[in-house]
């Protein structure tokens, strides 16, 4: 009798219990997808970080190289500068890897079809990424460089994965093709003035020094009025050779032209020292005068 | 009268559903703690992406190039951290040394989220938020 008490006790409780541990148990597990779920949610949001960090960084990371470039090489050269990017992307590809690989992160970028080209109207700019360099302040873009790069990234951490095609617009504040315009405009005016002297009754070499002299001056001063407004410096300087050979007179006038973008947002502090774009062209004019005879080659 | 016996069955039928309870409860804490730590997350990767866009980070690399103070700045990337929260934003070099930092935690319990910032070509540094909860 007292063990078959015992018993029934004991069946009693254990059926309590068990409709009690049941729901409970049921929760539990929920509570283990709950867990799982908000682990991916943050694992994603980590992700998300550094997509972000890379494109931001990207973007800014091109604007720069491309400035300091253009400034160490003083040439409008787009080729040589697509090969400087490439190179500088490499750079920036592994050091963003194996920073988040150690994090944990597998994580791959890929660059493709970087090209550069002069703004135009149709472009579309992310105003984010604008602000983010503060060139929606920019009011004079005309001739302002233009990069277009095509990047895939690629994520992975734990059960989340996040893969990116993107097509990065960005706008350089250097306007190198301006700077360039200006010195085939400056070169093709005081071309037509130097051909003009050939019109002219000279006979004396130190009259056409005189000539050209006054042309670079003109052509330096009429230049300068019309861009200065624009922060856009101009520098001309000139030298010229006389020799007298067979009884013609040859005179060789060499042209140094630079231009400067000297927009502060066009600018780089390196070593503490604002260094403006430039580019830079040489133009040399080889003048016979043969009696009153005058030969420009 | 309740019988040894029946006190020995009680007794283990309350082992058994304590050992039922326990992971439950476990579970509990540890999914309001991950709950807490996903909402910091959050909030840091807000203040990395506003300073970010509103042209913050553009400002501290300037600075950092220029060697000049970084505590104005690092102050206005931490006004973007909500005021009830113990914010904590510092930058490193790449060998692990604090150059500058703002705020201060004194909760127990902190998450971290860093960004690489890339300044004067080929000088690295780590731009860290850190959100208490």
């Amino acid at each position: 009798m007292k063990y078959e008490k015992s018993f029934l006790w004991t069946a009693a409780i254990a059926y309590l219990i068990t409709l009690l541990i049941l729901p409970l148990n049921l929760r539990n597990n929920n509570e283990k997808i709950l867990l799982e779920t908000i682990q991916e949610n943050i694992d994603a949001i980590y992700l998300n970080k550094i997509e972000s960090n890379i494109v931001f960084e990207l973007y800014s990371f091109l604007i720069e190289n491309s400035k300091l470039k253009i400034i160490n090489s003083n040439k409008f050269n787009i080729q040589d500068l697509i090969s400087f990017l490439y190179l500088k992307l490499k750079y920036f590809k592994e050091t963003m890897e194996n920073y988040y690989r150690n994090k944990g992160v597998e994580l791959n970028i890929y660059f493709f079809d970087l090209s550069i080209s002069e703004y135009s109207q149709n472009l579309l700019y992310n105003p984010i990424l604008l602000n983010s360099k503060n060139l929606l302040k920019m009011n004079d873009i005309e001739g302002t460089l233009n990069i277009f790069l095509k990047v895939i990234i690629s994520l992975n951490k734990g059960n989340i994965f996040l893969n990116r095609n993107l097509n990065l617009t960005i706008l350089c504040p250097c306007r190198i093709f301006l700077l360039n315009r200006i010195i085939l405009e400056t070169i093709k005016s005081i071309n037509q003035q130097i051909t003009l002297l050939t019109q002219y009754n000279i006979t004396d070499y130190n009259e056409i020094i005189k000539e050209f002299e006054i042309i670079i001056y003109n052509t330096k001063e009429r230049i300068r009025n019309k861009y200065e407004s624009r922060q856009i410096k101009i520098d001309i300087s000139t030298k010229n050779e006389v020799n007298f050979i067979d009884g013609v007179y040859e005179i060789k006038f060499f042209l140094s032209i630079n231009t400067y973008d000297m927009c502060e947002i066009a600018s780089i502090l390196l070593n503490g020292k604002r260094l403006y774009p430039v580019i830079a062209e040489e133009y040399a004019w080889l003048i016979l005068l043969n009696g009153s005879i005058i030969e420009i080659h | 009268m309740i019988s040894i016996l029946d006190a020995l069955a009680a007794f283990f039928i309350t082992l058994i559903f304590l050992s039922f309870i326990y992971p439950l409860y476990y579970n509990s804490s540890e999914l309001s703690f991950l709950i807490k730590s996903k909402h910091a997350y959050e909030i840091a990767n807000r203040v990395l992406a506003l300073s970010y866009s509103l042209g913050y980070i553009e400002e501290l690399k300037e600075k950092l190039v220029c060697n000049e103070s970084l505590e104005g700045i690092l102050n206005k990337i931490a006004s973007i951290c909500p005021k009830e929260y113990e914010c904590e934003i510092f930058i490193k070099n790449f060998n692990d040394e604090i150059i500058s930092k703002v705020g201060s935690i004194k909760k127990n319990f902190a998450i971290e989220q860093e960004i690489i910032l890339f300044t004067n070509f080929e000088e690295k540094y780590l731009l860290i938020v850190r959100v208490a909860f």
